[in-house]
């Protein structure tokens, strides 16, 4: 299906590894396909309701640091997720708000400061093929994004028709009245650029969606092998302190800390695992599956991570250490079903934000 | 949510497996999103925001007890082209040293059983294969690849297999074939199904070589 291309993203520089990702390759996994998608989807939808998007529109998410990019005509953009110390022609620029941007102006992406995934979202999103029904790149299998693969140098990536709610946050921004930097009260934000760019002077505090837990412990729900540890293994889980292992990526995050075992050996046939489900291989050290992960696995499953807590871990950088809290599992549907009111109420209070801006 | 099967023989279990996805599959079970066989379970995503636990619990348990007596899908024959030549089988030796067979022996055992789609998983089109010659049976590579090639045929302990795409994996490669197994642009993607009957036919290298795609 050919749909109207209206402007293009260029790669000026790949870095580490920059790729397209949406919510994921959903219906497929009997086949053996992953659901793959953003790591911190919660950052992706932000980022997409910035600019007017459906949640479900490809973002291009940026690991670690060393992305530039720049679009072949002006652009609505957003940047969320890892603080990347994102700049426009050498010029800091604004997180977690819309951007107008002119054509031909450089976005360069930096070491990142805090978080490990940052999300570049544009209005209308970014239109690479679908391939089994998205966009989401998933290197292993070679699907999704452009040829599979993450970005490349001097890579076009295609841009979708903005919605009326896109159109009318670029209009309000290109208007100069009350949203440029310039005018805003906010002095962290710099002055300088607005002939390359222009950033409303509102912003969605990622704070709102990603409250802080006890002790910054992840909520994990029991898993169903968890019982089948011996005692002080089962003590060991709750206790201990787990640190993010170097070889973790969008597959898995091995957890290294105390060795956990089983009380004997478990053989268990190959069965459905989902992003969140914690294994525990032979050697004793847990992995976390991530959003890569594939659609069964052999391991003993001994817990899950809540869904509202999977961003923050996603973003958790390797050497640093984490602890399990135990809730239940009613309390972890209570609480993603709270999260997602958060992002109703948040993206009714963008188009009515938008709205009174045009009506002033 | 997982359900798990329990049944005396597997190829009881992998019925039940494959009936029950195919008819939660069907049920428009309010905050479904899709159903992933394993060997003997069947996992369930579900959207917790339309359809709590309990909820949910509750409206599989009555599916699957609803369910008409369980069979795997009448399957499809299908042969598959395979190629033994010593380039595509890098752990014949292991395996023929293994198993206590000579070269020719395993490729006479392999390519003559019947073989029947247990299961994909594990990567895009990744099929299981019972049936298996006990005789041929061996433990997996200690140390797994880090690229197996496209079409290489496994063994790993009781099984067999073919790997669709390029990917890390240890089972004992003997044999490869040039039949596509995972094609995207297609729907359903994958070559097989579970149930599917497999027999092999023993190709050359120039056959292989000379394969062209079936239309």
């Amino acid at each position: 299906m050919a749909r109207t291309c209206v402007n293009e993203l260029l790669v000026v520089r790949a870095g580490l590894c920059a790729s397209v990702q949406d919510l994921g390759r959903w219906h497929f996994q009997r086949f053996g396909v992953a659901v793959g998608g953003a790591m911190d989807q919660e950052s992706h939808r932000i980022a997409n309701m910035l600019v007017g998007n459906d949640a479900d529109a490809a973002t291009i998410e940026i690991a670690w640091f060393g992305s530039a990019f720049s679009f072949a005509e002006p652009a609505l953009i957003s940047i969320t997720g890892a603080d990347l110390q994102p700049a426009v022609n050498g010029v800091r620029v604004p997180m977690d708000r819309p951007i107008w941007i002119d054509a031909n102006r450089t976005v360069q992406f930096q070491h990142v400061k805090n978080g490990c995934y940052g999300y570049l979202a544009v209005a209308g999103g970014f239109n690479t093929p679908q391939s089994l029904e998205s966009r989401s790149t998933h290197v292993r299998s070679g699907l999704g994004g452009l040829n599979g693969r993450p970005l490349q140098n001097s890579d076009n990536v295609p841009i979708g028709a903005p919605t009326s709610l896109g159109r009318a946050i670029s209009a309000v921004l290109k208007k100069n009245r009350s949203v440029s930097p310039a005018h805003s009260t906010d002095t962290k934000l710099p002055n300088a650029g607005p002939e390359h760019w222009r950033a409303a002077n509102w912003f969605v505090d990622p704070g709102f969606v990603f409250e802080a837990v006890a002790g910054n412990a992840i909520q994990v729900v029991r898993g169903r092998h968890f019982r089948l540890l011996d005692a002080s293994s089962q003590r060991r889980f709750w206790e201990s302190e787990f640190t993010i292992s170097q070889t973790s990526d969008r597959m898995g995050y091995r957890l290294d800390g105390p060795e956990l075992h089983f009380v004997e050996t478990v053989e268990l046939l190959s069965a459905g695992v989902a992003r969140g489900t914690i294994q525990l291989p032979p050697g004793g050290n847990p992995i976390a599956l991530m959003a890569d992960a594939a659609s069964t696995g052999g391991y003993p499953n001994i817990a899950h991570i809540a869904s509202v807590d999977f961003a923050r871990l996603a973003q958790a950088q390797p050497g640093e250490s984490i602890r399990f809290r135990e809730i239940e599992l009613a309390v972890a549907q209570r609480l993603i079903a709270e999260r997602f009111h958060r992002f109703r109420q948040l993206t009714r209070a963008v188009a009515f934000r938008v709205a009174s801006d045009v009506a002033s | 949510m997982i359900v798990d099967f329990l049944s005396a023989s597997a190829s009881d279990v992998l019925g039940q497996v494959h009936s029950a996805a195919q008819i939660i599959g069907q049920s428009s079970l309010m905050g479904f999103v899709e159903a992933v066989p394993g060997f003997s379970s069947l996992t369930i995503h579900y959207d917790p925001l339309q359809a709590d636990w309990p909820t949910m619990r509750q409206r599989v348990a009555d599916i699957v007890a609803k369910a008409p007596s369980p069979k795997l899908p009448k399957g499809k024959a299908i042969e598959v082209p395979v190629c033994y030549d010593a380039e595509f089988a890098s752990d014949m030796e292991l395996v023929s040293r293994h198993c206590g067979l000579s070269t020719d022996a395993v490729i006479a055992r392999h390519s003559q059983a019947k073989y029947i789609v247990q299961l994909i998983g594990f990567a895009p089109g990744f099929c299981y294969l019972a049936g298996l010659p006990s005789e041929l049976a061996t433990p997996r590579l200690a140390n797994p690849r880090l690229r197996v090639p496209v079409g290489s045929i496994g063994i790993g302990q009781n099984q067999t297999g073919i790997y669709p795409i390029e990917i890390p994996g240890g089972w004992n490669l003997i044999g490869r074939t040039p039949l596509r197994m995972f094609r995207p642009d297609r729907h359903p993607p994958t070559t097989v199904a579970p149930g599917d009957l497999v027999t092999i036919k023993r190709i050359s290298k120039d056959e292989f070589d000379a394969w062209r795609e079936p239309a």
